[in-house]
Parts: C-alpha cells; sequence; structure tokens
C-alpha cells in the first residue's frame, strides 16, 4: 500500500502552497517602485496589485485605490487575476478531494481503488493550481522585466518585483511538490488493484472444471 | 449519531475560528455612525483606521502608534483577549480533527479517541470566553462613549458605533461555545453506551482491530443490536 505519511505532507505541503496562493492574489504589491536609479529620496512608493494600487507615503500612511473600471484594464491583469481565481479554486476541489481520498480517513474505506483515484484527482488538481498560480506570475513578472528594460520608460517610473510575485513562486512550487506527493502514491493502488486477479482466476477456473465437465458428460449420452 | 454530532462540531469549530481570526484582523471595530459630519466611512480596527473616502474610493490607511505608545486600556486588553482566543480556537480545531471519529489516528483507541474530542470541546470553550469577553466588552465600551457623549450633548463632530468586525468577534466565541458544548456533552450523552461496551470490546480486540471498531461506530447507538452482533461474531 501507499505511503500514508507521504501523502500527509504532501497534503499539508499543498494546503501551505493554496494558502499562499490566496495571499499573493490579495496582496497589493505585485510591482513596486524601483529606487534603482538616482531617485532614492521619495516621499511615496508605489505598489500595484491585480485588484488595487496602493501609495505610502513616508508618514506611515497607505492610501489604497481600487482599480475603476473592469473592462478598461490591461489584459495580462485580467488574465493573471482568471488564472490566479481559477488556482484558487482549484486549490479547493483538490483540498477536498485530496481529503476523501487520503488513507488517513476513513471515507470510502470500502473501495481502495477509487479511494486512491479520488487521492490522485485531488493531487491533480493541485499540480493545475500550482501551474496556474506559475504562469500567472511568471508571465506578470516577464512584463514587469520588459518594461523595465524598455529605454522609452521614464528613471523614476520604474517597477520591480513586488513580495507577492516572490509569495506567488514560493505557493506554486509547493502546491506542485505537494500535488506530486499526492499522485505519487498513485502506482500503488493499482498494482494492488491488479495483483489479486491474477490470483482469483485460479480457484475460480479450478471451480468450474466440474461444471464444464457436467456438461460434457450430459453431451456425451444426448451425442450418442 | 456521534459521528454526526462530530462533524456538526467540526464545522462550527472551523467557521468560528475563521471568524475569530478575521475579527482580530480586520479593520471594521468601531465605525461612524449615520449621524456624524464625514461624507467617507471610517473604520477604527485593533491594529491600524482606515479611511474610504465616499468620492473617489481612495482609501488612506494608518497603523497606531508603537506598541509601547500609549494605547486605551481597551485596545490593549482587547488585542490581548482575541489573539488568546484565536490560538486556542486554532488549538482545539486540530485536537478535534485528530479526534474526528473518520479520522484514522488511533484507529485501536475509541476511547482515547473520544477523549480527544473531549479535550477538544474544552478547549474550544475555554476559547470561546476571551473571544466573547473581548469582543462584547469592546462593543459595550463604544455604545457607552456614544450614549454618555450624547447625554451630555456634547458633538464631537465624529460619533462611533460598532462595526462587523466587532459582530464577526461575537459569532465566532458564540460558535466556539456551541462547538464546545456540543462536544462535551455529546460525549457525555454517549458515555454510558460506551461502559457498556468495554466488556465486548476487550474480548474482540484480538480478532480484528479495525473490524471491531468499524462495527462498533454504526452499532453505536443501538447497543441491542450490538450485543447480538458480538454473540454472533464470537459464535
Amino acid at each position: 500500500m501507499a505511503n500514508s505519511g507521504l501523502q500527509l505532507l504532501g497534503y499539508f505541503l499543498a494546503l501551505g502552497g493554496w494558502v499562499g496562493i490566496i495571499a499573493s492574489t490579495a496582496l497589493p504589491q505585485w510591482k513596486q517602485s524601483s529606487y534603482a536609479g538616482d531617485a532614492i529620496i521619495t516621499a511615496v512608493g508605489l505598489y500595484e496589485g491585480l485588484w488595487m494600487s496602493c501609495a505610502s507615503q513616508s508618514t506611515g500612511q497607505v492610501q489604497c485605490k481600487l482599480y475603476d473600471s473592469l473592462l478598461a484594464l490591461d489584459g495580462h491583469i485580467q488574465s493573471a487575476r482568471a488564472l490566479m481565481v481559477v488556482a484558487v479554486l482549484l486549490g479547493f476541489a483538490g483540498m477536498v478531494l485530496s481529503v476523501v481520498g487520503m488513507k488517513c480517513t476513513r471515507v470510502g474505506d470500502s473501495n481502495p481503488i477509487a479511494k486512491g483515484r479520488v487521492a490522485i484527482s485531488g493531487g491533480a488538481l493541485f499540480l493545475l493550481a500550482g501551474l496556474c498560480t506559475l504562469t500567472a506570475v511568471s508571465w506578470y513578472a516577464t512584463l514587469v522585466t520588459q518594461e523595465f528594460f524598455n529605454p522609452s520608460t521614464p528613471v523614476n517610473a520604474r517597477f520591480e518585483f513586488g513580495p507577492a510575485l516572490f509569495v506567488g513562486w514560493a505557493s506554486a512550487g509547493l502546491a506542485m511538490l505537494g500535488g506530486a506527493f499526492l499522485c505519487c502514491t498513485c502506482p500503488e493502488p493499482e498494482r494492488a488493484n491488479s495483483s489479486p486477479q491474477p490470483y482469483r482466476p485460479g480457484p475460480s477456473t479450478a471451480a468450474r472444471e466440474p461444471v464444464v465437465k457436467l456438461p460434457v458428460s450430459t453431451k456425451g449420452p444426448l451425442g450418442v | 449519531m456521534r459521528d454526526l454530532v462530530q462533524y456538526a462540531a467540526c464545522f462550527f469549530a472551523f467557521f468560528s475560528t475563521g471568524f475569530l481570526i478575521l475579527a482580530t484582523w480586520t479593520d471594521c471595530w468601531m465605525v461612524n455612525a449615520d449621524d456624524s459630519l464625514e461624507v467617507s466611512t471610517k473604520c477604527r480596527g485593533l491594529w491600524w483606521e482606515c479611511v474610504t473616502n465616499a468620492f473617489d474610493g481612495i482609501r488612506t490607511c494608518e497603523d497606531y502608534d508603537s506598541i509601547y505608545a500609549e494605547h486605551s486600556l481597551k485596545l490593549v486588553l482587547t488585542r490581548a483577549l482575541m489573539i488568546t482566543a484565536d490560538i486556542l480556537a486554532g488549538f482545539g480545531f486540530v485536537i478535534l480533527l485528530l479526534g474526528l471519529h473518520c479520522v484514522k489516528f488511533l484507529p485501536d483507541e475509541p476511547y482515547i479517541k473520544v477523549r480527544i474530542c473531549f479535550v477538544a470541546g474544552t478547549t474550544l470553550l475555554i476559547a470561546g470566553a476571551p473571544g466573547i469577553i473581548g469582543s462584547v466588552w469592546y462593543a459595550v465600551d463604544v455604545y457607552v462613549e456614544r450614549t454618555s457623549l450624547i447625554f451630555h450633548n456634547i458633538f464631537l463632530g465624529i460619533q462611533y458605533k460598532f462595526g462587523w468586525s466587532c459582530w464577526l468577534g461575537m459569532a465566532g466565541s458564540v460558535g466556539c461555545f456551541l462547538a464546545g458544548a456540543v462536544l462535551t456533552c455529546g460525549l457525555y450523552l454517549f458515555k454510558d453506551v460506551g461502559a457498556e461496551r468495554s466488556y465486548p470490546h476487550s474480548t474482540r480486540k484480538p480478532y480484528s482491530a479495525a473490524g471491531v471498531s468499524m462495527a462498533k461506530s454504526y452499532l453505536a447507538p443501538r447497543t441491542e443490536t450490538a450485543k447480538m452482533y458480538a454473540v454472533d461474531t464470537r459464535v
């Protein structure tokens, strides 16, 4: 049987990843104003996220504003939003499914093969959620990098990676690792399924033999 | 039946823990009342206060001063009480998860599992106390402040009432109480059944521990059938 500890480890890794995905979706610091130039002394630091843009004053106040219009937003923000929300939903479904499928719960114990398959599908959902997050975060990071090195961007208006991107990368990695752990318990229930079956035909054919013989013996007189 | 009680308690414990943590970290413990002069929405929390402008939607937040600065006793104590409630409720929920019948933790020891549930219930009951004290105290204090201002006919331009974070805190603590009560009283209700079953349990244990515990759980409320079943298996 597959290792129950590996499943648990995978589940908790993936759970941490899911929480991280939610955090990075909600955080406003996807990109922050860069101090790479000579503009070190600034009174305002700017952040931009998926849902709002913020300005942090040197006096300690933080002003945030939600983006006004959904349809006027840049395509990459919209798609990053969509990918992150899909990742959160996939992670939720994976969480529920893998609780049902894991060996440490009693749900569906009578059918261990189906239970194993449920665990695998939960792991696959976690993998997908991690992939979605990775896509969204890396795409956003690529665009930020391109804009940073674009010579037409003014030096004072350059943005660089914010903390939410790193949170997103880390949580995508966790979710994918956890999903892989949940999935890599998969071949063993299959083998446990297939191995008893070669044994079972043995006694059943032996039991069938007299039944086969009987018609022969009855056929004999009939034929004769 | 016992499983149902456990699931209900688990549901309550999950949501009330979530509510308590949310209440601690959201900022609307005090909101400005409708009769104040400001047009913007002002929310004061335990850690920072935020003003949302009604016209352009810009939200400005400011942290309170450092933790060593002068704070009102109400604020400091509510913070402490809410954090205590969060930690206790979280522990209670995790312990309850270990004690749930459908989780294969110590599957051969149903009595220890029931005891774990009891401990989780007690923890949740204890967690509810600081939560309800903190949130109700905050709410009462805000209310008293407002009524005393109105009573003395002083109008400062802005008046506060308690906001949704306070309600979340109260709901979370009541949920904790409910889950704890269900767990502790549920255990009490099924304790006599457990005592009666102690003898067959000890004799049948060598045969198949998992099967016995499953059978016990399914037949827990019906002792008559459980006994018949025990006799059948022994024969």
